[in-house]
């Protein structure tokens, strides 16, 4: 399970082609090579078994055409005894009713007949076909067949092959026979004598049966007597001369049945069938190598094929597997460079139909985030350009230069109390404003900013106009939006009270009405028209002032429905020449509260 | 390093293209043997190679060759194949001969009557065949258009060898005619059992002799195989019990007329012995007819017969129509006549071997 | 196209290739069935008898290997420049190999060497010289012992004072000079006086001679180392009964020689393993032909009487079987 485990674990870690590719191929490979294996294996098997067989079979057919000719031969024998020689008497009869059956009979078989003969006992002949004339120095009685027929006088002798040196023969002809040899009972006026009788097989008769001979490419059959001389080989000759070897002696001691046998470095598959009565010996010889040579050459056929079919498998699975897995790797691709924050990277729309959907969502989803991205940077850009213009706004220079000049006016004058109160009202103005940074504070420190703002304003308006600030317990410490107070203030001054002459009220009160929060900026300015309301409440008139600090009445809107949400905001109250009311609604909360609610809008 | 790369590949992608195609090449370019230079291939099957007249034509037919040569300009080739008398031999030999792809095939059917075996597969493998001396029936001669009987007429042969006897007797009735009866008592010595030639010859010889008003009387008649030893035996045979009335040895051809001149040598019979006839015109024959030991003989033509085969044999080759070119050839056979030969014109006839 | 494309139409067409390759071969010519064309330059016009034995061996070899086999004849005079232009034309005409009964001259000798560099050469019988650095190859008997064991076997005949008559022709070819001069120097050895006879090549002056020869009453032993010789001189004695106290010896296996050994015509013959030097020419040619290692042969040769025709030995010697 071990391994198993290494190779999930290498292969996750390499690219989909190359597993794709290594599967395919492994599969393939092993399919090409079990059906090679297999259909060798049979082939091999087969062909074995067929050899064998064949050659058994062919032996088999020799034998018996084997067998046919020498039973034929012995029934020639086997005539002339009992049909011939025992219905006459040499002496009464004579001989030549004899030798004109004997021509007969020989002239019936003159094809594989080369002579057949009578002998006496002493050798001498008593009627022969087709010649009669014995050679001056012709021994029969001396010759092997005439000795062994008459060594066992029941049975009949074959010999190996000889030439034929019996008879005159003015052709100069000499034949290689195989000599039938017995012993035979004659009639000589009434008495019993002895004799021979013989007949000369043409050895071709036994040639034309044991050649061409189907064994193989290179196989034979030879033939041996008892004691293993050769009475036939295809190489009889050579083998006679020494040039050509054969284990004929050592074959001819094995059983009936198939054997293997080595021989001059050969393998060969020997198979043995005796030949009846005679004791012959059919030897098959089949060199091994014919047999595994046929089926070498057809395995190798086999595994050429198989080779052949493993490329091409190979070269197929490559290039399907790449044609899968490019547009997945060119997706992987994409990915990546996305991965490296290159939301422009474009993605390549190929393949099959779910790699181009997902190509198509990843495409959009980039877009998308593209999108999102340029949103936040929008408003990243404007949340940094209100605050810019809040801190611009918090450091208007006109209102700085002013406060400072009359200061340093006051200074000037020797009042110094009054420039005293100036610079730290203005010092807490200031430290108000930036209010380390905070958007949300207290309504106590929004007012106390307010009060240092008229402290100072008043200073300069030369006391124009009186201020009162009031607020319930309960909202001190409730949650407001920095300078959401004061540009209103500044509003009263500029617009209300600038034109008075004295009399001027401005009243700031924070208190707390159902759920929220309201504080109020009155005064008894010249106050606005309907239409004047509606056109500041709308934001139709100018946003930015290059008087006062410029921030406004609809950047303080602005800015609570930002932070709080739009059910939040400003109200204007006004008649003219009464005064005017502008009254901010706020959340009841505390501080750390709006803080959190801010976080999310801002 | 891109754009060498690609070349490279191209390259090797060639090489192996060109490698491929040669092989292929290369294959099928051995079974295509080039056609005009190749030497001729004649493959001659005779029946026995010990029968002396066989032997001669044979002999012819290797000399014959070099003319062939000269007048094909290629060179050729004679392969001779011994049969032994085994008809299953034979068939082998032929077909060793179709498959190293001979170009003309002759044929000395060991078993006339099974020349249809043989016809067939030459005419499967489309090589021309030429059947010489024994022939072969005429319905297996009809087997394909490109086969042919290069022969003699036994009947003329018959008929000559005949009249050879016929004027023998006519010149000196006497010396023929020993015990003066008016009748010529004769032994035959035949050839073969089926041999067309043997049943002719015989049939027709003592015709001839008959028809010129001459009586035979049969003594005796022999199958001898056309060999020497068996019609030596046969002769003395006769010899024995006929002793001097035999008075003409008519012999199909003439190795038995020798042996028959063997055994009356022996018994010394030859001088004032029984007229001895024979018929091909084979060398020891001439000298035997110089010596006064046999008459006559009909010249069975071996070296016309040769060269008839080949001249037949270098025109199917040629593609030309073998009938142009060999006078003799009627329709599929050609028959080479004879001529008779006594003392007279042996040494002539000898001088021609 | 990318460079993995590449490769994978380079593999593809690699396969088609091998496919091709495969399906157009047959299996079986993966072996290498040649035939090796092999041509026979042989002595003499017609192979006479004696040439058949040679030549059923080389038939035989030629059968087992795959050899197609020309027999040609030098032509009846048989001269050095013939075989020469002989040599040239069969080379020329696409020989594998050369089989060849050299004249022993160094023309024939030189252009056999410039032929053995090339393509192989085996000299059959005869040989052109004997040279250390032989690199052709040779198959033959002894025969000069062939000759020295013939003239043994004469000298056990030989009666007092007897001289011997040597037919001296075919001798451009080395292995008839050589018996010739085995029996010979046997001859010279033991002070046998020796009369040398050109028989020349004309077959009728040849059988005249003979004739006048044997009707030579001193004539008492004659020694023939040819084939035709051999028969003539058995003819011109077997016809003439006033010759029959002539022995005839001599080298030459012809079925006819055989008979008249048998009949007491010749005396004594010696005869070498034709049939193997035959067989062994086509196949040691083969052999070299493969690049295979080629085995010295020794040729078997017997002296044989009429006594000894049907040893066992004898028999395979004389009587080859043709197959």
């Amino acid at each position: 399970m071990r391994l198993w485990e290494k190779v999930k674990k290498s292969l996750r870690r390499r690219s989909l082609q190359f597993t794709l590719s290594l599967t395919f191929t492994a599969v393939s490979v092993a399919v090409v090579i079990v059906v090679a294996m297999g259909y060798s294996r049979r082939f091999v098997d087969s062909a074995e078994k067929m050899a064998i067989n064949n050659n058994k079979n062919v032996l088999n057919q020799m034998n018996q055409n084997l067998n046919n000719y020498l039973h034929n031969m012995m029934s020639i024998s086997n005539t002339m005894y009992y049909s011939i020689i025992k219905n006459t008497d040499i002496e009464k009869d004579g001989i030549q009713k004899a030798a004109d059956q004997m021509k007969l009979l020989y002239d019936a078989n003159a094809s594989s007949l080369v002579s057949i003969a009578i002998f006496s006992d002493d050798g001498k002949i008593i009627a022969a076909q087709p010649l009669s004339r014995l050679k001056l120095n012709a021994e029969p009685s001396s010759e092997e067949w005439f000795i062994r027929a008459n060594q066992k006088i029941e049975n009949l002798h074959f010999s190996t092959p000889h030439v034929e040196n019996l008879f005159v023969n003015s052709d100069n002809i000499y034949h290689w026979v195989v000599s039938l040899s017995r012993s035979v009972e004659m009639t000589k006026d009434g008495t019993i004598i002895h004799g021979v009788v013989l007949v000369n097989m043409n050895f071709t008769g036994i040639e034309q049966i044991c050649k061409n001979v189907d064994l193989g490419k290179s196989g034979y059959v030879y033939l041996v007597d008892q004691s293993g001389e050769l009475i036939y080989h295809p190489n009889q000759q050579m083998i006679y001369a020494g040039v050509i070897r054969e284990n004929h002696k050592k074959a001819s001691s094995y059983s009936e049945g198939s054997h293997i046998e080595v021989f001059e470095g050969q393998e060969r598959q020997i198979t043995v069938k005796t030949v009846g009565y005679t004791g012959w010996k059919l030897i098959g010889v089949s060199p091994t190598e014919d047999i595994t040579s046929v089926y070498t050459q057809n395995s190798q056929f086999l595994w050429f094929v198989a080779i052949f079919a493993i490329l091409t498998l190979i070269a197929v699975n490559a290039f399907v597997s790449s044609r899968v897995a490019n547009p997945i790797k060119q997706l992987e691709r994409s990915v990546r460079e996305l991965e490296r924050n290159n939301l422009y990277a474009t993605i390549p729309q190929n393949g099959t139909y779910e790699i181009r959907h997902l190509a198509k969502t990843l495409q959009s989803m980039a877009d998308n985030m593209r999108g999102l991205m340029d949103d936040i940077v929008v408003e990243q850009e404007s949340k940094r350009k209100s605050e810019m213009d809040a801190l611009q706004s918090q450091i208007n220079p006109h209102f700085l230069y002013n406060t400072l000049d009359s200061i340093v006016w006051m200074i000037e004058n020797e009042r110094y109390d009054g420039a005293i109160t100036m610079v730290t009202a203005l010092a807490r103005l200031f430290r108000i404003s930036l209010s380390k940074g905070k958007n949300i504070i207290t309504v106590e420190q929004e007012l106390q900013h307010v009060e240092n703002y008229l402290i100072i304003q008043k200073v300069r308006y030369k006391n124009k106009f009186v201020y009162e600030i009031e607020a319930e317990d309960g909202v001190l410490q409730c949650a407001v939006i920095k300078l959401s107070i004061q540009p209103l203030v500044e509003n009263s001054i500029y617009h209300g009270l600038e034109f008075m002459d004295g009399d001027g009220e401005i009243n700031i009160r924070a208190y707390q009405r159902q759920d929220s929060l309201i504080i109020e900026v009155e005064d008894n300015g010249p106050g606005m028209t309907e239409e004047q309301v509606e056109a500041l409440v709308s934001g139709a008139g100018q946003k930015n002032r290059k008087r006062g600090s410029g921030i406004g009445f609809h950047n303080v809107e602005e800015r609570i429905q930002l932070c709080f949400g739009d059910e939040y905001g400003l109200e204007v109250e006004s008649e003219p020449d009464e005064g005017t009311v502008v009254r901010a609604r706020l959340p009841l909360i505390s501080v750390e509260e709006a803080e959190k609610r801010g976080e999310g809008r801002l | 390093m891109h754009k060498a790369l690609k070349t490279l590949w191209k390259r090797a992608g060639l090489i192996i293209l060109i490698i491929g195609i040669m092989l292929c090449w290369g294959c099928s370019g051995k079974n295509m043997p080039e056609q005009e230079n190749s030497p001729i291939k004649i493959g001659v099957a005779i029946y026995r190679g010990d029968d002396a007249f066989i032997s001669s034509l044979s002999g012819h037919l290797t000399s014959e060759a070099k003319a062939l040569e000269a007048k094909l300009g290629r060179k050729v080739i004679v392969n001779l194949a011994d049969a032994k008398n085994n008809q299953g031999s034979q068939n082998d030999q032929v077909d060793n001969f179709i498959n190293k792809g001979y170009d003309i095939i002759c044929v000395n059917m060991v078993d006339r009557t099974a020349a249809a075996v043989i016809a067939d597969k030459t005419k499967e493998a489309g090589i021309p065949i030429i059947f010489f001396n024994r022939e072969p029936v005429e319905e297996d001669m009809q087997i394909w258009d490109k086969e042919y009987y290069v022969g003699t007429d036994a009947e003329e042969a018959g008929i000559l060898q005949g009249e050879l006897l016929v004027s023998a007797y006519e010149r000196n009735p006497r010396s023929i005619d020993k015990n003066g009866d008016g009748k010529l008592q004769y032994v035959m010595l035949e050839g073969e059992q089926v041999h067309q030639d043997a049943l002719i010859r015989t049939e027709f010889s003592v015709k001839a002799v008959l028809q010129a008003g001459i009586e035979m009387d049969k003594l005796g008649s022999e199958m001898c195989n056309w060999m020497r030893s068996p019609s030596y035996e046969a002769m003395l045979k006769w010899l024995e019990e006929y002793g001097d009335a035999i008075e003409a040895v008519v012999a199909n051809n003439d190795e038995m007329a020798l042996g028959a001149v063997q055994a009356l040598r022996e018994k010394n019979m030859l001088k004032d012995g029984p007229i001895v006839l024979g018929i091909d015109g084979t060398k020891d024959c001439l000298e035997a007819i110089s010596k006064g030991d046999i008459y006559g003989t009909v010249k069975n033509d071996a070296k016309r017969q040769a060269e008839v085969i080949l001249t037949i044999g270098g025109a199917c080759i040629e593609g030309k129509s073998p009938s142009d070119i060999v006078p003799e050839l009627e329709g599929h056979y050609v028959r080479v006549p004879h001529y008779k030969v006594t003392l007279v014109n042996a040494n002539v006839v000898l001088k021609q071997e | 196209m990318t460079l993995k494309k590449k490769i994978i139409i380079l593999i593809l067409s690699a396969c088609g290739v091998a496919g091709i390759v495969i399906f157009s071969t047959n299996p079986q010519q993966i072996k290498g069935e040649e035939v090796y064309q092999i041509s026979y330059i042989h002595r003499g016009e017609i192979p006479e008898e004696s040439q058949q034995v040679i030549l059923q061996g080389m038939e035989q070899a030629s059968n087992a290997f795959n050899v197609e086999l020309t027999a040609v004849n030098s032509g009846n005079r048989a001269d050095a420049n013939g075989q020469k232009m002989l040599l040239e034309k069969e080379v020329e005409n696409g020989a594998d190999a050369i089989l060849i009964e050299g004249i022993d001259d160094d023309g024939v000798r030189a252009e056999l060497e410039k032929i053995n560099a090339v393509i192989p050469v085996v000299e059959v019988n005869s040989r052109t010289g004997d040279k250390e650095d032989n690199k052709i190859i040779q198959i033959h008997a002894d025969d000069y012992v062939i000759g020295q064991e013939l003239g043994e076997a004469i000298l056990k005949r030989l009666g007092p004072e007897e001289s011997v008559i040597l037919i001296k022709s075919g001798t451009e070819y080395s292995d008839v000079a050589e018996r010739y001069l085995g029996v010979k120097e046997i001859m010279d050895a033991s002070a046998v006086p020796v009369e040398e006879v050109d028989a020349g090549t004309d077959e009728v002056s040849r059988t005249l001679m003979f004739t006048n020869l044997m009707a030579n009453q001193s004539t008492r032993h004659i020694v023939a180392f040819s084939s035709p010789e051999m028969e003539a001189l058995g003819k011109a004695k077997q016809e003439n009964p006033d010759f029959k106290d002539i022995s005839i010896y001599g080298t030459g296996n012809t079925n006819q020689i055989i008979n008249y050994l048998e009949s007491g015509i010749i005396q004594v013959i010696g005869v070498s393993n034709d049939y193997s030097i035959g067989y062994l020419s086509v196949r040691n040619a083969v052999m070299k032909l493969n690049g295979e290692e080629i085995e010295k042969n020794q040729i078997k040769y017997s002296i044989i009487d009429a006594s000894q025709i049907y040893k066992k030995e004898n028999q395979r010697l004389l009587f080859p079987f043709v197959q």
